[in-house]
């Protein structure tokens, strides 16, 4: 194994991030990922120049605070794996909370995950006194605003911007446990990212809401 | 009964709530029904910093190897976190399991540094029980102390059952066995814990302060500390393993950053260099070296189980490793192809340490880190800071010529003995340094300098010492500022406000319980933290208990004074110490103990037999 050799290899995995791992962020599952890689002793490759790092890469961050059932990896490696033994290598060294279900070749040349816009799903359980369709109700009246001013602190210097165009639509799952499932699904990507908090705070549903979660990415 | 309430609501709203979650990778959650001895260690300080503490994982591993034993861990909550749970009537809780405090048999709390003894008192309040041992109810857990803090028990006396004096590897293991079989007893009609604290005490490296009166001179002083029980030693010596057990592997990885988020390896314990103003080099006697197939193998063992990119070898003096050669050239050879890089702390200054540092270093040359202390050869005779100035130009002609850009230098102020002229030489040797670097690398040569102020600590030569006072540190500081006005030169003075505290509550006696526990009820928290720390609070305890700073902090101490720690034994006799306080006023230095013994009697006071101790 040698830091310089090229990737000859792509991997792509989806995985979850479950209810332990809520408050590790974007930044620590990137850390999470590249000792469990060296853990489980598999050939990564890494970048080239003064500061070699692993070649590793996640999608759409996932907001701290939030599990998810639909997250992707992509792992270069400098040496071919079979995907299934590259599976069961790191599923053997990976913390409670997460789990991969899932792993695919793709080609070295497909662009980054992180570069791709993407449509993002995201449930959570809130409370609601009345019945479902004055929930519903307000759902819809939040969508045909025509704009939802939010505040947001950019490099300590507050700022506003439009939260409405960032999400697509809002629905009532279901109920579950005596509390409503709220879904919803939002833009991820350089166009901007609608952030489930910020959402079901300008709703009035998130000093209630509990177990927020990422169901389902959709890229491209 | 496990916290199941409603943390979630909690965790979203504050800082860094990885912090208060667990479940890292090695972490050991055991069945908590079916184990039947539960112990929780706690640390003094946010998870970050107490993540970072070897002893704990030490202590931890040891614990969670027995199969009869649980051990979770506990760590001080940040402002935001105690104020949450206060206010939701939460315990604090286990990381492994999220069980309160006062669910564990013992609670073992670590005392690294005086500035968060007030910490200790939160973990304890917010876990559910008294902090103060004479409140504590009779359910409630043995609570003990370790660490350096506990070399002098005193100040924090009246919050513990009792310390353990010295290193815990074994003594702690033959506490919870002894406290095990005594709850077995108490099933059948429960003995006071009494009982079980008078044979604790004679377990050996077991101080329960409960067992001991202090008696005051009518000036303030203390006149002596004496058991009042039968069959209690007059002297506590401490624990010391003659040979080093093999290091924990399987550390736990962190998700959050910590302070030293890497793999850290102990490769030697103790120090052979007798810096007269350091207490890890009195403390920690005998050096014992762990073997070089030793070191490779746990480095090995502990990449594969951690994956950690970074590898430390902890130590107090790297270079004294007897084969720190072949160690760091092993290592390199492993680490290199994984990506891994070697840390060597501690590194002394000299070119022999440079070309260790070279052979770990793989592409990045960041910085290189040596502690001369001292400016003048005078003063580092007199504090047997063993470096010349000869010694510290060749180290910086070493790394500069090899294509270090960056030095850093720690110096001490304040330390005895010390002139103006003193801390002039430590400019002059700064511009000396900055000019060897210029000479090779130009202007992007840079030489940092950090200057902190010396603090004395019992159980070294200095302890009889005053702290300096504030009116010469300033005029020293001045002359610093002035002198380091100097092109590549970045001079960073650390003065938190808390040094007074700090030699307050390092030298204090019994009575400054009252005060520790006085400046928390009033707020004080997070001490060494600047935006924590609440010198209000500290100034209000200290005048309620008619008590002031100054007298712990600034008052040197006559030979023939009854210190606080006389009754805690280190294995260093005193008169050594003494000895050595004499030599710091003559600039008379002392060997290293590897060229020869000097005599401070930890060989003759411990049992080192069969061990790997350097003094036989």
């Amino acid at each position: 194994m040698s830091l310089d050799a090229p990737a000859v290899q792509r991997l792509r995995l989806d995985y979850a991030k479950g209810e332990p791992l809520r408050f590790v962020s974007h930044l620590d599952m990137m850390r999470l990922w590249e000792r469990a890689c060296r853990r489980a002793r598999l050939p990564i490759a890494h970048t080239q120049g003064f500061n070699p790092r692993p070649r590793i890469a996640l999608a759409c961050p996932l907001p701290t605070g939030v599990t998810s059932r639909a997250e992707k990896v992509d792992l270069f490696l400098t040496a071919r794996l079979d995907p299934r033994e590259a599976l069961r290598r790191l599923n053997a060294v990976l913390p409670a909370g997460v789990e991969v279900f899932g792993v695919a070749e793709v080609t070295l040349t497909e662009p980054a995950l992180m570069s791709l816009p993407a449509t993002v799903e995201y449930q959570a359980r809130v409370e609601w006194g009345g019945p479902a369709a004055d929930l519903e109700a307000r759902l819809r009246a939040w969508l045909v605003q025509g704009s939802v001013v939010r505040q947001r602190e950019r490099k300590g210097r507050a700022g506003e911007y439009d939260l409405r165009p960032l999400v697509e639509h809002l629905w009532v799952v279901g109920q579950t446990e005596g509390r409503f499932v709220v879904g919803m699904r939002v833009k991820s990507g350089p166009q901007g990212t609608g952030r489930p908090d910020e959402v079901l705070k300008s709703l009035g549903l998130w000093d209630s809401a509990r177990g927020l979660e990422r169901t389902a990415v959709m890229v491209g | 009964m496990s916290i199941v309430s409603d943390l979630e609501a909690i965790l979203r709203e504050v800082e860094k709530p990885g912090r208060y979650t667990g479940g890292e990778w090695n972490s050991v959650v055991k069945d908590w029904e079916s184990t039947p001895v539960k112990v929780a260690l706690a640390y003094p300080d946010t998870y970050e910093i107490g993540m970072s503490n070897l002893g704990l994982m030490i202590l931890y591993d040891i614990l969670n190897r027995q199969p009869d034993i649980l051990c979770e861990r506990v760590y001080a909550p940040w402002l935001d976190m105690e104020e949450r749970l206060r206010r939701a009537g939460l315990p604090l809780y286990s990381l492994e399991t999220r069980h309160a405090l006062t669910d564990f048999d013992i609670v073992g709390v670590s005392l690294p540094y005086e500035l968060n003894y007030t910490n200790a008192l939160t973990i304890l309040s917010l876990g559910g029980m008294s902090p103060l041992a004479a409140e504590r109810r009779p359910e409630d857990p043995l609570v003990i102390a370790g660490g350096s803090g506990a070399y002098n028990p005193e100040p924090m006396a009246a919050f513990f059952d009792l310390f353990v004096i010295g290193e815990g590897e074994e003594a702690l293991l033959e506490l919870v066995r002894l406290y095990a079989e005594w709850k077995r007893g108490a099933a059948f009609g429960r003995p006071p814990k009494a009982d079980f604290l008078r044979q604790a005490a004679r377990l050996g490296g077991i101080y329960v302060p409960s067992l001991y009166a202090a008696e005051y001179h009518a000036d303030g002083r203390l006149a002596r500390t004496v058991p009042i029980a039968p069959d209690v030693p007059a002297r506590v010596v401490k624990r010391v393993v003659p040979a080093l057990p093999p290091p924990p592997t399987r550390l736990i990885v962190p998700y959050i950053e910590t302070v030293h988020d890497r793999a850290m390896l102990e490769i030697q314990r103790g120090c052979t260099q007798g810096c007269r103003f350091c207490q890890a080099s009195t403390i920690y006697r005998p050096v014992r070296e762990r073997t070089v197939d030793e070191i490779v193998r746990a480095a090995d063992e502990m990449l594969l189980a951690t994956g950690h990119e970074e590898i430390s070898l902890v130590s107090l003096s790297s270079s004294d490793h007897s084969q720190i050669e072949d160690v760091v050239r092993a290592l390199a050879e492993r680490c290199g192809p994984l990506g891994v890089s070697i840390s060597l702390p501690s590194l002394r200054a000299d070119a022999f340490s440079v070309r260790l540092a070279e052979m770990v270093q793989t592409t990045r040359k960041t910085g290189l880190t040596f502690a001369p202390e001292a400016g003048s050869q005078r003063l580092r005779d007199a504090i047997n800071k063993k470096v010349s100035e000869e010694d510290l130009l060749r180290t910086a002609e070493a790394a500069f010529g090899t294509g270090w850009d960056r030095i850093k230098l720690y110096f001490m102020v304040g330390q005895p003995t010390e002139t103006d002229e003193d801390v002039e030489a430590i400019a002059d040797l700064v511009k000396k340094v900055v000019a060897v670097g210029r000479r090779h690398r130009g202007g992007r040569a840079e030489v940092s300098v950090s200057v902190a102020t010396f603090v004395p600590k019992p159980h070294t030569p200095f302890q009889w010492e005053a702290l300096v006072d504030d009116e010469t540190l300033r005029r020293r500081l001045d002359i610093l500022r002035r002198g380091l006005r100097v092109k590549g030169v970045r001079f960073s003075w650390h003065d938190p406000g808390t040094t007074l505290l700090e030699a307050a509550l390092s030298r204090g006696d019994r009575r400054v319980g009252e005060v520790i526990h006085r400046a928390w009820q009033l707020g004080a928290r997070f001490d060494a933290w600047g935006d924590a720390y609440r010198p209000e609070a500290w100034e209000q305890a200290w005048r309620d208990a008619g008590l002031s700073p100054e007298f712990y902090g600034r008052r040197p101490r006559s030979r023939d004074e009854a210190l606080p720690w006389d009754h805690i034994d280190i294995g260093v006799r005193k008169e050594f110490l003494w000895r050595e306080r004499e030599r710091c006023r003559a600039a008379t230095p002392t060997p290293d103990c590897r060229e020869g013994c000097v005599g401070c009697g930890v060989n003759a006071a411990l049992p080192l037999a069969g061990g790997t101790a350097l003094c036989p």
